[in-house]
């Protein structure tokens, strides 16, 4: 319940924030309409939806053949590969490849991944510098908060805002010009490229015929960040296999699509393994001496089996978010989890809790006990106005999932409320009953004070007035008219 | 007894029965005007949907199973609510699926199911109903309306059809009116945030009235509506084609 308590909280604040509440509406407005016009000149885009829901099918159905496939070929590629069954375990392989390295300093990649898993505190506690090296991710470190939406982490703030924190945390001069904010970041970390031991980056998709690691992005600096550290980590979840290189074809070109309305992404990596040893003969080459992939259960083994499984078929494009109007007015952070709106509602409460000492005031109530426990599922924000499933690109029925997770939240209720139901139930079957629940309902809105209806839910009647209560239901005159035709 | 094809069987929800009888007698009068027969079970309660949407499946397929038990025998079921007629046809399947003779009957009686505008344009072919109304009408989308049973055009082929309405768009006119049912009262912050969006919308369409298929999100634009003082009626779309002068609801 402390979630749900969290949530209400966090919401209230954010309601309030006009500037927030433009800022994302701007943000999220203009990548839907770019989206928009894409989609709509592309004469195969349904087509590509199929087959990109096809695609993510297969994953899922195949997901353990597929992980040992993966497994297998990156091994070949020499690449050292790891499973990790729970956040904890895969923040101590991460801890101990940059003990055994003597790392200082780490580079990451836009990783939601490592959010989930809250990577950095750890790091940090053990004495690295961590550094987040996409801009949206190296603002939102600079302010200490975590990302508000899985493709646009710092879509929470404008450009006013973003000068701000460059001028009061990194000392420029202000400026409010987009691309002088890009430059200054591009020159604070150029520098740290070269510097870092480690590069961490999260993984779009692994290919598990070829073992290929495939990462999109559009500053360049994810593609810095897994070649020039001595050492490149990526951490992905084991659901983001994918069976063959043909696979991504269609995936690099619905992701794009979807998360930032562009046609293809600035850049796609497709990563084979760490660089080969140096030899006399051949020239030295790019890339990385190690290669760790670390693959992250967290809870998805369990989810997959549920009845929310289907949601393991993401593409992490961040549509569901654009497009949900609850997301619109509250932002990523209101969540409390680094996965929001539909896709994080049915995600988050599936992920392991983190148990650790201090954990982030954004994080709220953390969730108590190992596991999931439908209990603490957001599912019932949510208007159901199902704009999600519209857009989906892997096709996933997100508000289905969502009344399942409803279900399932349902046998955790309060006793009244389940109660209140039974009998609402009960009622549906003998029409006369219903019929007197009607007129007590009319009754009781009619003759109780307004101020005791208003009492009963300030916040609904403050917006919205009550409609006139009409004497009689349609049925006590429609009866009459109307010969029945019941069995 | 040989069914004539234009005897349809009336589904009135339950809010419209409780709250809005009126949307209820205006739709008879529609069907009437037009030359439809139809008759009413008296058993009808109501869909289930309140209890399907709250996660409380057992209660809902209790009031599904009555629904389809005092339907089964209808040609053609009629009912003023989208959202309902997508409770019908999308998740009485689901909720069924472990039994197969329900899960026939469910999806038999699904198919049969339409609501109110999908009928009339997709059925009879009827567009202009013989209505008047004087002034700037606009349409609201709702959600299980539009994304649920696909019906966009319907509504709006109907409105155009009324004598002396001028029809305009508002902007995103399928966005959700924050309404979602429980949502509103489990949430009603966000969810007026959300009908505030809405609401602006309505008012910068310069419409005297708003049109829309489903009494939940009509109730709720009209709280908020009303609440501001605003002159923008608000109507359902049996109304509006019904076309009678009292045919706002208010009056009670
Ligand atoms: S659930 Fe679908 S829309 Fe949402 S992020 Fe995943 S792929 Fe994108």
């Amino acid at each position: 319940m402390n979630v749900l308590r969290a949530f209400r909280r966090r919401a209230a604040i954010a309601l309030e924030d006009r500037e927030l509440n433009d800022n994302i509406r701007r943000s999220t407005g203009m990548t839907l309409a770019k989206r928009r016009r894409l989609a709509a000149a592309d004469p195969d885009y349904d087509e590509l939806r199929e087959k990109v829901a096809a695609i993510r099918r297969e994953s899922l159905e195949r997901r353990t053949e597929l992980l040992a496939e993966a497994t297998r070929q990156l091994t070949a590629a020499g690449v050292q590969v790891h499973t990790a069954a729970t956040a904890e375990e895969a923040r101590r392989l991460v801890a101990e490849i940059a003990t055994r390295h003597e790392a200082r300093l780490v580079v990451k990649g836009k990783s939601m991944i490592s959010e989930e898993i809250e990577l950095t505190p750890l790091l940090q506690q053990r004495g690295l510098e961590v550094l987040e090296t996409d801009l949206g991710e190296f603002i939102v470190q600079l302010l200490g908060q975590p990302p508000s939406h899985i493709t646009a982490p710092a879509l929470h703030l404008n450009r006013r805002q973003v000068g701000r924190v460059f001028s009061d945390k990194l000392g420029a001069d202000y400026t409010e010009i987009p691309e002088e904010l890009t430059e200054i970041a591009r020159r604070y970390l150029r520098a740290k490229f070269l510097e870092a031991d480690i590069g961490i980056s999260g993984g779009n998709f692994i290919v598990a015929e070829t073992g290929t690691l495939a990462l999109v992005e559009n500053e360049g600096n994810i593609g810095l960040g897994t070649t020039l550290p001595r050492v490149h980590i990526a951490i992905t979840g084991i659901e983001k296999i994918v069976p063959r290189l043909d696979d991504l074809a269609p995936l690099l070109r619905i992701l794009p699509l979807n998360a930032t309305g562009q046609r293809a992404a600035g850049y796609a990596s497709l990563l084979n393994g760490p660089a080969p040893p140096p030899s006399a003969d051949d020239p030295p080459t790019h890339g990385p001496q190690e290669m760790h992939v670390i693959f992250l259960d967290n809870g998805r083994t369990h989810l997959a089996r549920s009845r929310q499984a289907d949601i393991l078929r993401c593409l992490r494009c961040g549509s569901c978010l654009n497009i949900c109007p609850i997301f619109r007015h509250l932002g990523g952070h209101a969540y409390g989890s680094v996965y929001p709106a539909a896709m994080g509602v049915l995600l988050s409460p599936w992920l392991l809790p983190i148990p650790h000492k201090g954990a982030r005031v954004w994080r709220g109530a953390a969730v108590s006990g190992p596991g999931h426990h439908p209990g603490n599922s957001l599912a019932d924000v949510c208007a159901l106005c199902a704009a999600c499933d519209e857009i989906c690109p892997a096709m996933i029925p997100l508000s289905d999932l969502i009344l399942s997770a409803r279900e399932d939240k349902g046998r955790t209720a309060p006793l009244m409320q389940r109660a209140a139901f039974r009998l609402f139930g009960g009622f549906t079957k003998h029409p006369r009953l219903f019929a007197f629940a009607g007129r007590c309902l009319r009754g009781g809105l009619r003759h109780l004070p307004a101020r005791l209806l208003a009492a009963l839910s300030p916040a609904w009647s403050r917006g919205r007035a009550l409609p006139p209560i009409p004497d009689k239901s349609c049925s006590e005159t429609l009866k009459r008219e109307h010969p029945t035709r019941l069995r | 007894m040989p069914k004539s094809t234009s005897a349809v069987t009336l589904f009135i929800p339950c809010l419209i029965d409780s709250m809005y009888p009126e949307v209820a007698h205006a739709t008879v009068r529609l069907l009437r005007k037009l030359g439809i027969g139809l008759s009413y079970p008296a058993g009808q309660t109501c869909c289930g949907q309140p209890a399907f949407n709250a996660g409380y499946w057992k209660e809902a397929r209790v009031a599904a199973e009555h629904f389809i038990s005092v339907f089964a025998d209808a040609e053609t079921v009629i009912c003023p609510s989208g959202s309902c007629v997508s409770m019908v046809r999308n998740h009485y399947p689901e909720l069924f699926k472990d039994s197969p003779r329900l899960l026939k009957m469910a999806q038999g009686i699904g198919s049969r199911t339409f609501e109110l505008t999908q009928f009339l344009v997709d059925v009879p072919g009827v567009e202009d109903v013989g209505a008047r109304f004087t002034g700037t009408v606009t349409y609201h989308d709702s959600c299980h309306l539009l994304r649920g049973i696909g019906v966009r055009d319907q509504p709006r082929r109907l409105i155009q059809g009324v004598k002396g309405a001028h029809f305009v768009e508002m902007k995103d006119s399928d966005y959700c009116c924050g309404f979602g049912g429980a949502f509103s009262v489990k949430y009603p912050g966000i969810s007026t945030a959300m009908l505030e969006s809405k609401i602006n919308n309505i008012i910068a369409s310069g419409a005297h009235a708003v049109v829309g298929c489903d009494m939940g999100c009509l109730m709720n634009i009209e709280g908020m509506l009303s609440r501001m003082g605003s002159s923008v009626r608000t109507m359902h779309i049996a109304q509006l084609l019904d076309g009678s002068p009292h045919s706002q609801s208010g009056g009670a």
